[in-house]
């Protein structure tokens, strides 16, 4: 998925030369390519987030486009007041492209892993969030993104994900996805590359008799949000299944509609990430096991709802 | 040379008095405000905005551009945009008042003439030098003026921000640095000493000068002799805190104050004038 998007971001400076890229110090060799044809618009500019953060806005708010990537955590954790103040206080076009969302760099321990980026970059106002669950939906936002005028915080997965996404246009890149199933019992509210989980939990559920619906936010800050779920929660068992805190994502978002929006009874549930340093280490897919967030065990997760285990 | 000892001698002309009295009157209504973080700067912001030419009808066009990193002396860039007729004088009145566009630091999009919001520290050299860069990209030849604080520099985002001017040989960069001796805690001395800071300025690769922060004509002189030689700039502006009325002069009391009584104020008036 970063390397699809870092392709992007270099495709799009071959058509807008306002497009500057701005890394961390993210690897040798990475954007050989932007680095070579665009030298004046690249920069691989060390460890330095709170710095690179400001410059960016100071880039940006001189008509250009910055994307800048890093890890995760040193985006919005490191340089959060830079990610406030700078870019989001003067809602400036700078995309910020956060690797190693959620999970991902669990081997290397509670430093690096995002698991409370979306907490901590939705409380900044005037932010877009993505979530794209692939590296063709990763490609879509980025393209039909380009001249967005607000800040955009834009959480990779790892990389090699399966495609579950259908090619998006201009229209709908940002519109929740349904992969509905008939007479569906729950509804699964996720995004990222958990979707990719969620639809294997789908199909494995259907081959025990179970229909479920799997809905994918590929923007959480999704504008017409209160509108989309009003249409579409028609179930009274809701799950959330995401790589992220309890507290400030999607579980969040979806108890306050809940609770300021609806009356019917309903029951909403969650396969979130415990609150607590992890520190389990192993590769993204032992510690999804682990936290319940593999199929196998969001599949357990659905039965014992339904079946009220 | 003595800087500090020439910037206490030094006499302040009319512009320089009125501009401190105008600094006074805004802060009767409120009754708060930094005073002597903002009577250090004077006389460099009103430099400054002489050589930008920033006045309110070229505000939109591609211009040199000042930011005030030590939001906290915005009095000073008020005052100044007030002479230069970004608003009316009665907004310079509502300083600090609930529903005023003059808050306790700059906001841009609220006060005009602010390029960057400011007030939480460490965050204008950063910005300055992506607006910098902008303008290198962009082949103008126009500059970035950005004043700090000394006290500012305890900040790690502004060493961050020596290396990649450097680095970026951004010649179009020019770093003011009110070196007033002190910050909120007392002096920069004890609290987290600077020295030496031209030699550490030096070391990263930026052309330093030293200035009398209150001598317009020195400063004048000092920032026209910056050449486009693939340098960032630094002008190391000695300054007195709270410049220009002795009892406040690097009294650390008065660095801010939210409960200031009119009659305290009167009183400060007239020994400005006296």
């Amino acid at each position: 998925m970063r390397k699809r998007a870092l392709e992007t971001v270099y495709q799009l400076a071959k058509t807008n030369n306002k497009v500057v890229f701005i890394g961390s110090d993210i690897g040798a060799g990475t954007m050989d390519e932007f680095k070579k044809d665009f030298p004046d618009r690249f920069f691989m500019d060390g460890i330095s987030e709170q710095h690179l953060i400001g410059f960016a806005a100071g880039l940006a708010k001189n008509g250009f486009i910055p994307f800048l990537n890093t890890i995760g955590t040193f985006i919005s954790r490191r340089a959060y007041e830079q990610v406030l103040i700078d870019v989001g206080m003067h809602n400036l076009p700078v995309r910020l492209l956060a690797s190693g969302g959620g999970l991902v760099y669990a081997n290397l321990g509670p430093t690096h892993t995002a698991v409370e980026d979306i907490a901590l970059i939705s409380n900044v106002p005037n932010f877009r969030i993505f979530t794209p669950a692939d590296a063709l939906e990763m490609q879509s936002i980025l393209i039909n993104t380009l001249t967005l005028p607000n800040p955009i915080y834009i959480r990779f997965g790892k990389g090699g994900e399966k495609i579950v996404t259908d090619v998006t246009t201009e229209i709908n890149y940002n519109v929740p996805k349904i992969f509905s199933k008939i007479n569906a019992q729950l509804i699964i509210l996720t995004y990222g590359v958990l979707l990719q989980n969620c639809l294997e939990a789908q199909e494995t559920l259907f081959n025990s008799g179970i229909n479920i619906t799997v809905i994918h936010f590929p923007e959480i800050t999704y504008p017409s949000m209160n509108d989309f779920l009003n249409k579409n929660l028609t179930k009274s068992k809701i799950l959330i299944v995401e790589e992220h805190y309890p507290e400030g994502g999607l579980y969040t978002i979806i108890s306050r509609y809940y609770f300021e929006n609806k009356t019917s009874i309903v029951r909403i549930y969650q396969s979130c990430l415990p609150k607590i340093f992890l520190v389990k280490h192993g590769s993204q897919s032992e510690n999804w096991k682990y936290f319940g967030l593999d199929s196998y065990s969001i599949a357990e997760k659905v039965q014992s709802i339904i079946y009220e285990l | 040379m003595n800087y500090i000892k020439l910037a206490r001698k030094i006499h302040l002309d009319e512009s320089s008095i009125i501009r401190r009295d105008l600094i006074l009157n805004s802060i009767k209504k409120s009754g708060r405000g930094h005073l002597t973080p903002a009577f250090s700067i004077v006389e460099i912001i009103q430099v400054v905005y002489e050589i930008i030419g920033n006045d309110a009808k070229s505000h939109n066009i591609l211009k040199d551009k000042f930011i005030l990193s030590k939001g906290h002396g915005c009095l000073a860039l008020y005052v100044e945009l007030f002479l230069n007729g970004y608003f009316e004088k009665n907004h310079l009145d509502d300083f600090c008042t609930f529903g005023s566009m003059l808050g306790g630091h700059p906001e841009c999009g609220e006060t005009p003439g602010i390029e960057f919001s400011t007030g939480s520290l460490g965050h204008g050299l950063p910005y300055a030098v992506g607006a910098a860069m902008a303008n290198k990209i962009n082949l103008s030849n126009k500059k970035i003026f950005v004043l700090l604080g000394d006290g500012e520099l305890n900040e790690g985002s502004n060493w961050e921000s020596f290396l990649h001017a450097s680095k970026h040989k951004l010649d179009n960069l020019i770093i003011i640095i009110d070196y007033n001796k002190f910050q909120a805690g007392g002096l920069i001395s004890e609290v987290l000493p600077l020295e030496p800071i031209i030699s550490k300025l030096a070391s990263f690769g930026i052309e330093v000068q030293q200035v009398n922060g209150h001598n317009k004509l020195e400063m004048r002189k000092k920032l026209n002799r910056f050449k486009p030689n693939g340098y960032p700039k630094a002008l190391l502006a000695h300054t007195i805190k709270g410049k220009g009325i002795d009892i406040i002069e690097n009294n650390p009391s008065w660095h801010h104050k939210s409960k200031i009584e009119t009659y305290e104020i009167d009183e400060l008036v007239g020994k400005l004038h006296s």
